[in-house]
Parts: C-alpha cells; sequence; structure tokens
C-alpha cells in the first residue's frame, strides 16, 4: 500500500508557462510525454498514408499508380516511418508520463535533456519527408530511396540524394533515442522514492528499464553503418564495396546487429502495458512478477546474440546458421514465459473486458501466432524457401501490430482517463477494437498463403494467381487504416470532455500495479510529486 | 526528499549519464572496429 501527497495549489506560481513556450521550452516530463504521443499520432497517419498506398497499388496485379521506385521508396518509409516515427515515440511517450508517476519521482533525472531527445524528432521527421521530395527536387537527384528499411548497399550507395536525407534522419533519430535511453535508465536507478525498491517497480518500468539498456547498446551500431555508408558514397571509402577489398554482407551484419534487438525495443514496451493491464482486469495480482523481470532480461540479451538469422540465404557457414538457429528458437522460452504467466494471472480471475482488456487478449492470441511464424522462420531449410517471400511481412506485421502496435493501444485505452481526467467512451472503444482485430486478420492472413505460395515481397507487380489474396489484404488494409479516424475521434473526444475520471478509474487499478501513479488525481497537477510519498 | 534540484543527485544523475554515454560511444566504437574484424574473419565464411 502507499501513500502519496500532492499539493498543487501550493505551487501555483510555478504552473505551466502559458503559449507556445510552454511546449517548445518545456522541461516537464508530462508536457514532453505528451508532445511525444502527439508526434507518433501524426507519424501514424503519415505512414499509414504510405500503407494505403502500398495495398492500392498491390489490390490488383500490373502497375497501377506509380513508378517502381516510388512503390519501393513508399515501402522503405513506411517502414522507418512507423518504426522510428511512430512506435518508439509512442512508448517513449508513455515512459515520460508514467515512469516518473509510477516510481515515485519529481520529473525524469534529466529534463533538459528530455527536451532535446524530443525536438530532434521532429528535425528527423522532416529529414525523412525531405528524403521522398529530394530525387524529385533537386537536379540530378537520382533514384528515390527504394531499399527497404535495411538500406543494403551496393544498391543503398547506388541511391540518389534522398539516401543522404534518410542517413540524417537515422543519425537524428538515434541521437534522440540515446539521450531518451540514458535519461529513463537515470530516472530509474536515481529517481525513485524511498522504499519503491527496483522489485516493487510495475512491469511498465521494468520493461522500459530494459529496453532503454538495448537501445543504448545497439543505436550506435546502426549510426555507425550508416555513417560507413555515407563514407562510401561520399567520402571514397569501401566498407561494402567489394571492387575496393569491402564486404557488402558486413552491412547486412551490422544493420541486424541493430536490427533484431530493435524488435524486443518495439515489443518490451507492449509487454510491460500487458504487465499491467491483465492483472487491473482480471483483479488479481500478476503471477510471477520477478519471473517476469527475468524474462525480460533474458529476451533482451538473447535478442542481441541471434541476429544473423534475417541472413540465412548469404551462405554462411554451417556453424554460425546452426548457432543462430538454435539461439534464435531459444527465444520462445522466455516468450512463452511470459505469455503463460498472463494467462495465468487470468486464471480464476474475476474478469471484465474493457477496451485495455480486450486489446490485451488480443494481444496475447496473435503474438502466439507470431511465435508460430517465428519458429518456422527460425528453422534454417525452410526459411530459405520463404526468406524474402510475404509469408516473412506477414509473420513481422503478426509480430509488430499485435506485439507492439496493440499494446500501445491498451496503454492508450488504460491512462487516457489518467492523462485527460476524463472517462473515454468505452462502447466506440470496443467497437475500435473490433474494428481493428478483424481489418488486421483481413489485411496480412492471406499474406501467409500469398507468400508460401511464392509470392515475393518489395516487387511492385504479381502474378495474376496471387490476386484474390491481395484484393482482401487491400481491403483488410482499407478498413484498418479507416478504423484509426475513430481512434482519433475517440481521443479528441476524451480530451474535450466526458464523465470524469476518478484518481483510481479502474476498479482493480491498485491491484493492476502497484506503482504510486493511482495515488495522483486524475488528471495529474503540473508537478507531480513536489513531498515525498511514502511506501509502506 | 529527492528533489531535482538537490545537487548530490543532480551529480549522481550526471555521473550515471555519462556512464551509458561512454556504453553508447564504445558501442558506436565497436561497430567501426571490432565487429567488423571478427566478422571478416569469423562468423562470415
Amino acid at each position: 500500500m502507499s501513500v502519496a501527497t500532492t499539493h498543487d495549489h501550493h505551487h501555483d506560481h510555478h504552473g505551466p508557462p502559458r503559449g507556445w513556450q510552454r511546449w517548445v521550452y518545456s522541461t516537464n516530463h508530462k508536457d514532453i510525454g505528451t508532445m511525444y504521443l502527439f508526434f507518433a499520432l501524426f507519424m501514424l497517419f503519415f505512414g499509414g498514408a504510405m500503407a494505403m498506398y502500398i495495398r492500392a497499388e498491390l489490390f490488383m496485379p500490373g502497375v497501377q499508380l506509380a513508378s517502381p521506385d516510388f512503390y519501393n521508396n513508399m515501402v522503405t518509409d513506411h517502414a522507418l516511418v512507423m518504426v522510428f516515427g511512430m512506435v518508439m515515440p509512442a512508448a517513449a511517450g508513455m515512459a515520460n508520463w508514467m515512469i516518473p508517476m509510477m516510481i515515485g519521482a519529481p520529473d525524469m533525472a534529466l529534463p533538459r535533456l528530455n527536451n532535446l531527445s524530443f525536438w530532434l524528432l521532429p528535425a528527423a521527421a522532416i529529414l525523412l519527408m525531405l528524403s521522398i521530395v529530394a530525387p524529385y527536387i533537386f537536379p540530378d537527384g537520382g533514384t528515390p530511396v527504394n531499399t527497404g528499411w535495411t538500406l543494403l548497399p551496393p544498391l543503398s550507395v547506388q541511391n540518389g540524394i534522398g539516401m543522404d536525407f534518410t542517413i540524417f534522419a537515422i543519425h537524428t533519430l538515434g541521437v534522440s533515442s540515446i539521450l531518451a535511453s540514458i535519461n529513463i535508465v537515470t530516472t530509474i536507478l536515481n529517481m525513485r522514492a524511498p522504499g519503491m525498491t527496483m522489485m516493487k517497480m510495475p512491469l511498465f518500468v521494468w520493461a522500459w528499464f530494459f529496453t532503454a539498456l538495448l537501445l543504448i547498446a545497439v543505436m550506435p551500431v546502426l549510426a555507425g553503418a550508416v555513417t560507413m555508408l555515407l563514407f562510401d558514397r561520399h567520402f571514397g571509402t569501401s566498407f561494402f564495396d567489394a571492387a575496393g577489398g569491402g564486404d557488402p554482407i558486413l552491412f547486412q551484419h551490422l544493420f541486424w546487429f541493430f536490427g533484431h534487438p530493435e524488435v524486443y525495443v518495439l515489443l518490451l514496451p507492449s509487454i510491460g502495458v500487458l504487465g499491467l493491464v491483465i492483472p487491473t482486469f482480471a483483479r488479481k495480482p500478476l503471477f510471477g512478477y520477478k519471473a517476469l523481470v527475468y524474462g525480460m532480461g533474458v529476451l533482451a540479451a538473447l535478442g542481441m546474440v541471434v541476429w544473423a538469422h534475417h541472413q540465412y540465404t548469404i551462405g554462411m557457414s554451417l556453424v554460425a546458421t546452426n548457432y543462430f538457429m538454435i539461439g534464435t528458437i531459444l527465444i520462445s522460452i522466455p516468450v512463452g514465459l511470459m505469455l503463460m504467466n498472463f494467462i495465468f494471472t487470468m486464471w480464476r480471475g474475476s474478469m471484465t473486458f474493457e477496451t485495455p482488456m480486450l486489446f490485451g487478449i488480443a494481444i496475447i492470441l496473435m503474438f502466439s501466432f507470431a511465435g508460430v511464424t517465428g519458429v518456422m522462420l527460425a528453422v534454417v531449410p525452410a526459411d530459405m524457401q520463404y526468406h524474402d517471400t510475404m509469408f516473412v511481412v506477414a509473420h513481422f506485421h503478426y509480430a509488430l501490430i499485435p506485439g507492439a502496435v496493440f499494446g500501445l493501444y491498451a496503454g492508450v485505452f488504460y491512462w487516457l482517463p489518467k492523462w485527460t481526467g476524463h472517462m473515454y467512451n468505452e462502447r466506440l472503444g470496443q467497437i475500435f477494437f473490433w474494428w481493428t482485430t478483424i481489418s488486421f486478420n483481413l489485411t496480412f492472413f492471406p499474406q501467409h498463403f500469398s507468400g508460401l505460395a511464392g509470392m515475393p515481397r518489395r516487387i511492385v507487380d504479381y502474378s495474376i494467381q496471387y490476386t484474390e489474396f491481395n484484393m482482401i489484404s487491400s481491403i483488410g488494409g482499407f478498413l484498418f487504416g479507416l478504423s484509426h479516424l475513430l481512434f482519433l475521434f475517440i481521443i479528441i473526444q476524451t480530451i474535450r470532455g466526458g464523465a470524469k475520471a476518478p484518481a483510481k478509474p479502474w476498479e482493480g487499478s491498485q491491484i493492476g500495479t502497484p506503482g504510486l501513479e493511482w495515488t495522483l488525481p486524475s488528471p495529474p497537477p503540473f508537478h507531480s510529486f513536489t513531498e515525498a510519498p511514502v511506501i509502506k | 526528499m529527492k528533489a531535482p534540484d538537490d545537487d548530490k543527485l543532480r551529480k549522481a544523475n550526471l555521473r550515471v549519464a555519462i556512464i551509458l554515454g561512454i556504453i553508447a560511444g564504445l558501442a558506436l566504437l565497436y561497430s567501426f572496429i571490432y565487429l567488423p574484424k571478427v566478422l571478416s574473419g569469423g562468423v562470415v565464411p
């Protein structure tokens, strides 16, 4: 049981500055969290618009709307925007909002660094947008960035000026992520209220602790790799140029050394949200809290040493191939442990099915499905057949949409009452859940079949035997895209008004998380804790 | 109460941040120096 004292009435003179200065100069974790979340929402629609174009193009065989290079440019930027511009900032927004409140800290450890971490993001987004238009507006702009998000040489060395903008965007995003991660780890280690020991922290805080450590370890490797790419493009080096004694395969290793842990960077915060939502709505304490914490640690560690399972087809030695295969299959152990713990938490609980819980259950079901296709892809001889087909696209969308994005939706609906002080419209929330879940499956389930039948990914055209699967996928995709207008409506409606939310908006709030956020009113005052919370 | 203007806490925060920054710097060097060397003679046949 914990008790906290807040006294916003004592600090009216320290209230938020007015106008634009409140946001541009902000060092307040909640304001910066809000900016992260709105930025992510904007990028969701930006990246989503690219997805709509991709599905429109693939609705029928043949080249329908634009050139193949433009199609591949959209495939590339859809991935970069969704990974770096949407999922990571949304998760960082939740971390900013919730971690200090959960651990009883007055703010993040390094508030000005926090401001910088956020404001680097719009700059990176502008660079990314410029990378799309640059080939058309600069004379001799070259081909658009058509490599896919992996930016593999030699194609990325041959791409036009758009690739330079992409490289600088990745540098900027990387700096932002590293600074934010340093801030989060420092906050968790140094800013916990007295009595809030590490093993008392809510699972979401632990999830972000491992996420931030992963980011600090792997993001610089990507920065290094794209810097080498920049040198190869402009300064005559040949890190990745076989003609100069370099090796394009080296870039693959460097990219996936970052890229595979990045998958866990996207997944872990959502697993953290799940660790709050499931016990709250099952009204039972989390089953196996310590096992979940250790499981996340093992997942993060294993995630760093299995990267080359993305590259089975490059012709590695048998020993290396076996190592990466076995290591990858081992990952199913901590993941299975987590999912089983969530199921055991629900077992004989007094469950209710509000929107966050519906998303929580959907994550367990659909992410497990991605786990099954993941084990299929981990097996080398099978992967030789599946590699670079739509089966892989189906697999990672099942991993990342339920695994990461649905976790963020669950978090948004779980915390909207805390953030805004208003309850969202539960009926609309449930409609949104069913709409997204059904349309998501309609979009990506058929891609397993088109992939197994041999349809390659990242190609604008396809043989006519894949038409039906693609038409179903596109219809599902349009419905999935449309559902997000309802998401936007629910958010705006909740911000503008609605039933007043109490400090503990959910009956099982305090069961769900042992954190201190529920001791604060909804919405919390501008300065959360100005006196020490007492944790008994 | 630990407060953000507490000088001791500020120094402790800075210390942790610098250590983490050094780890990030080492990771950057690792991509330039160590990983290419290992991979060119190790994992890559």
